[in-house]
Parts: C-alpha cells; structure tokens; sequence
C-alpha cells in the first residue's frame, strides 16, 4: 500500500531508479562480463593483480586524502576569522569563499595552468627573491595539481562549516570562559565540536569531488600523472574495453565509498551527534 | 574595612549607542540570594553578564568581598554561572561537564569533587550519559553542578527555570534554594517571572529601561511599592486615575470620593493615579458610599476565592479577587460596586503624557 505522505517522493524516487540505479546495475552487469563471453569477476581479478593498475587506484586515493588535508589547512584560519567576523565582514568571506564556484571548471583549470606554468608567478616570484636559479614548471607535477584541486574545492568545505558558524551557540563559548577556560581551550570545547559534523560532511564532498574531477587531473596532471578518471576514460575511448572500465569504475565508487561511510559514521558517534 | 557580599556601583552601559544601563546600584549581601527581576529588555541580563565579565561595563564598579572585579578577565573571576539554555557541552558526558573547571586540579581531588556534586544534585546514575539523553530538569542541575564544581565566590543563574515547563519549575525552585541554603554561596538570578523571584530569593531588585526602580524584600515590595511600574509589574495593580481635593481625600474621574486615613503626599488639585490590590476590593450588588460602580464581566472560580472582572464607565479594566461566600453571582452586564479598602491603597502622581 503506498501511504499518503510518502507519495510527494515518488517521482524523485523513479527518477533515481530509472537514472541512477538502473544505469549503475548495469555498469555492474558489464563488469562481470569477461573477455571471450561468460560471466565471472575476472575484470575485477586483473586489475589489482596488475600493480600498475593498483597504483593508479591508491594514488589516486592519496590525492583524494592529500587535497582534503591541504584544504582543511586553508580552511582553519579562513573559518576562525569567519567566527570573529561581524555581519558585513562574514557577508565578504562567504563571497570570497563562493567566487570559485561562479567560475567554469574549465576556466579555473586554466587558469591554473597559467599560474603554476614557467611563466606563472608561482616561479616568477620565487626567482625574482633569490630563492631559485631559473624559472620552473609545477604544471604536470602532483603538487601543482594538489594546490589546484585545493582552491577549487575550499568552497566544499567552507560552506557547511560557515553555515554552522552561523546558528552557532555562543553561550556554551560564554560558559566555557566563566568556567577558567583560556581562548583556545574554550574555542575547542565550545564551538568545535559544533562544527565537527559540518567539517567531515565537508571533507567526504572535497575527497570525492577530488578523485574523480578528470577535467583538473587531465589538464594539470598531464599524460605521465594518471588517476582512476582518465584510467577508465582511456579503456572505454582508446581501448574499448567495456567490462574492465566498468570493474574499475565499481572500484573507485566501493573505495570512496567505504571512505565516506567512514566519516559519516564518525559523524553518527554519539559524542557529536547532538550537533548533527 | 572590606564589604562583604556583592557590590554593583553606579554602573552604566551602552549597547550600539544605547544606553541600556542608567547608574544601576544594588548589592547582595554574602550568602544570600537576589532576583534581579523585570520585564526583557530591562537590562537585567546584561548586568549579569557584566558581574560575569562576559561584557565590560561603560561605567560603574563591581566588587566581590571586597575583591575589585571591573577589570578582572572573565576566566579569573571563579564566578559559577547558569545559562537560560544551560549551555552543556553536548560532546561530553555530565561527568565531563562537571569537572570542565576544574583542569588544574590533580586527577583524584577533580574525581571526587565530580562525585561530590553528583551526590548534591542527585545526578549520580547519569554520569556517563551525554546531556541531551537528559530531560529538561536533569539538564538544569548539570549545569548547577558545573558552575557549582569550582567552589565559585558567588553563582549567576539567567533565567534558570525558562526552559523548563512549569510543572517542573517550581519542584525545582524548590529544589534550588535547599541546595542553596546547603552551600550557602552568594547568588544572583535573573529572571522575569515574578512567582519564581519570589519563590527563591530573599532580596528582590526589580529593574524597569534600564535603571533599578526598587530592592526590597517580596513582601516589601509588593505592600509598598516604590512606583507605578513596580506596583503593576509585582502582581495586579488595579489603576484609577484621580484628582487630590484634600489632606486625605481625593476624587476619582467618575465622581467616586474617597477617604484616606493618612495624610497625601500631594497638594490639592494634583492629577494622580490610585491603584489596588485585586484582594483588596470588597464586592457588593448596592450603592456603598466610598465604591466604584463597574459593569460585571464575569468571574472565574479559583479554589475559595472568586476572581472577577468588571469595567468602570470610563472604560478602564477592574479584577477583584473576593471570597466565594455563597452569594448568587451577578448577571453579565449587572452594575456591581467594589469598595477598596481605603488603608490598603497606592498612590502615585499621574505619568506625564
């Protein structure tokens, strides 16, 4: 029987159904299928066997880790100044936060190229201060495509935090301090944990925006780097091969997606679900 | 010589080029404790805030046992204070919460304070369990027992009860002054409910815009009020604006005389308001000399008493609160008189327009 207040969601429900899960049953379907017909997980078998094909897997993880780390460190002092702010301040660090997403990826993407390039200022400064011989190149390097990913996706994490910042309670900060807590003690005992839920909903959009943005790897990670993305993208348009592609791309959702249960579930721990 | 007990002197503040505080003064002797009471907005929460150092007043000083604390930084005050959300570390077990202010002390002296307080607010078997598993109340005394932990010179409470429902309150309140009288710390609370102050506090300091209007006792205040404000403010102040025609006489707008047994403060001809108690109105179907003639309402039952509203001719609401002496109630619409007790009567001038 359907009941009466559920029936405003069916058509979100069919529409995921009929686009979302069909289509990834499917991919499922084709990744079982082997090479001389039949069924079997041998797609899935040889593409860890090969440890040039698991590389690319965990390297491709470890960019994930590596841009959220990266950008919670970006975010930290962004987020104090945030809570410090008053009203018209808090108004030009959410714009400021928000601008990158008002940009074309394609465009920030190039707009990186020109920065970490031999040209760019990255290396221009540095040589104009001493601190290299000659003009250098972070285009095609993993830290280049790091820095990159990181300032597309600061706005992922901020966004959340600052939301919480904003309905916030001051009062537990106030007790904290009448109770002899110093500044930062009384920052993290009060207003932390409020915005840890916040910052790990934040984490999983940045590491799974980050692994598979193949526009920003491609372009700035070049040929030589290849993550998960490009890795599929090369089997299916170059190669052909359907089934394996389609093992390779249920590895990369079964790895992020153990990742990201992970930090859901520490967001359901009882210490802090009282600030979901 | 050093004044004990709580000193608030001539304090000023203004909030976004506001005064919010005008020359407040009031003081609570040591060990006792007072309600700042009045309506919101009335700058009682910001006084406490400035006791607490959460705010540095424009002006003025506060002193504790004879102790300067104007200039001393909130977390050097060792004030205990209880906020109107109670403000529990929701990440944290009640335990935790408990022994939040007492970081510097070593490891067994914090376990058996924590264990100390626990037994005080009767709190022992929710230890480990994390504040919002807790109801209202039991939340309510975490936060007692966290201000209370660090032996505080005196405890703030803002509005301590407001969250709570009014069931609960007044075991509460009832609760709260044993544990008060058992520790015996000097305490200040704020609130807006009246019942409350005067369910627990000894001293009441009834503040209106801003500026104290009155400290006194309950008693003190509600038998002799200080202004029209505090009259209205502490339970129901029937208002009859009058005009003073002699030493002890005076006419209300529809003619009424009435005789006083002391003297006026006022010169004859003075535009003044009367006010009284509903209690102290007497209830009558005739003419008596000395009554107002009202238009009967309706009344409301409540236990022995009978709770009646009626209007005067002139438009202006009346209660009256007589006891149910098994008389017939009067129609909706019938003329009744009520007689005010002449010695139980108020007298303020009339509030400039």
């Amino acid at each position: 029987m359907i009941r009466k207040d559920t029936l405003l969601a069916w058509p979100m429900i069919a529409f995921m159904v009929l686009f979302f899960l069909a289509p990834l049953l499917l991919l499922l379907g084709i990744s079982l299928r082997g090479a001389e017909g039949g069924w079997g997980i041998g797609n899935f078998v040889a593409f860890l066997d090969d440890p040039f094909e698991r590389g690319v897997l965990v390297r491709t993880l470890l960019l994930g880790a590596k841009v959220t780390g990266l950008v919670s460190l970006l975010a930290l002092p962004l987020v104090m100044l945030y809570w410090h702010a008053g009203p018209r301040l808090r108004g030009v660090i959410l714009v400021c936060a928000l601008l990158p997403m008002l940009t074309a990826n394609v465009v920030r993407t190039f707009a990186w190229v020109v920065i970490l390039g031999r040209n760019g200022p990255i290396s221009q400064t540095m040589l104009a201060l001493g601190l290299v011989d000659r003009p250098f190149s972070l285009l095609y390097t993993e830290m280049g495509l790091i820095m990159a990913l990181a300032q597309i996706e600061l706005p992922l994490l901020l966004l959340p935090v600052f939301s919480v910042l904003n309905r916030a309670d001051r009062a537990t900060l106030d007790a904290a301090e009448v109770l002899g807590a110093g500044r930062w003690r009384a920052w993290f005992s009060a207003i932390f944990p409020q915005i840890i839920p916040a910052v790990l909903a934040g984490w999983v959009l940045v590491f799974a925006s980050a692994t598979t943005s193949y526009v920003t790897q491609s372009v700035i990670g070049g040929a030589r780097l290849i993550y998960l993305p490009r890795f599929v993208y090369r089997e299916v348009g170059v190669l052909f091969q359907w089934p394996s592609a389609a093992a390779i791309s249920i590895l990369l959702l079964i790895s992020t997606g153990i990742i990201m249960l992970g930090l859901t579930m520490l967001a359901r721990h009882e210490r802090l679900r009282a600030h979901g | 010589m050093t004044e004990t007990g709580l000193w608030i002197s001539d304090v000023n503040h203004s909030y976004e080029g506001k005064q919010v505080l005008h020359g407040v003064n009031f003081n609570v002797p040591a060990g006792k404790v007072v309600a700042l009471l009045g309506p919101s907005g009335c700058g009682k929460s910001t006084i406490l805030r400035a006791i607490a150092g959460l705010i540095v007043p424009d002006q003025g000083r506060i002193t504790l046992d004879g102790r300067d604390l104007t200039r001393v930084a909130v977390r050097d005050r060792k004030l205990g204070m209880v906020f109107q959300n109670f403000a529990l570390f929701s990440h944290m077990t009640v335990a935790e919460n408990i022994a939040y202010g007492l970081a510097g002390l070593p490891k067994a002296e914090r376990v058996a304070r924590v264990e100390r307080l626990l037994d005080l607010v009767r709190l022992r078997p929710f230890a480990a369990r994390f504040p919002p598993r807790l109801s209202g109340g039991q939340q309510q005394r975490v936060a007692v027992a966290r201000a209370l932990a660090t032996d505080p010179a005196a405890l703030l409470m803002d509005e301590p009860f407001g969250a709570l429902d009014r069931a609960l309150r007044s075991e509460l309140q009832a609760e709260l002054v044993r544990m008060q009288e058992d520790v015996g710390i000097t305490t200040v609370m704020v609130t807006h409910d009246q019942e409350e102050a005067q369910a627990v506090a000894e001293q009441l300091v009834v503040m209106n815009e801003g500026r104290v209007e009155q400290v006194g006792s309950p008693e003190e205040i509600y038998d002799n009020p200080a202004s029209l404000f505090v009259n209205g403010f502490i339970g129901h102040a029937n208002r009859i604006p009058a005009t003073v025609t002699g030493p002890s006489r005076l006419k209300a707008r529809d003619e009424t005389e009435l005789g006083f047994n002391r003297a006026l403060n006022f010169r004859p001809g003075s535009e003044i308001v009367v006010t009284c108690r509903p209690e102290d109105l007497a209830l009558s179907t005739r003419p008596e000399q000395g009554a107002f003639a009202a238009r009967f309402d309706r009344a409301v039952m409540m236990g022995p008493l009978l709770n009646i509203e009626a209007t005067l001719p002139e438009g202006s609401q009346f209660k009256a609160q007589v006891p149910r002496d098994g008389t017939a109630r009067p129609d909706r619409g019938q003329t009744i008189w009520l007689r005010p007790n002449p010695a139980r009567l108020q007298v303020f001038p009339a509030p400039q327009a």
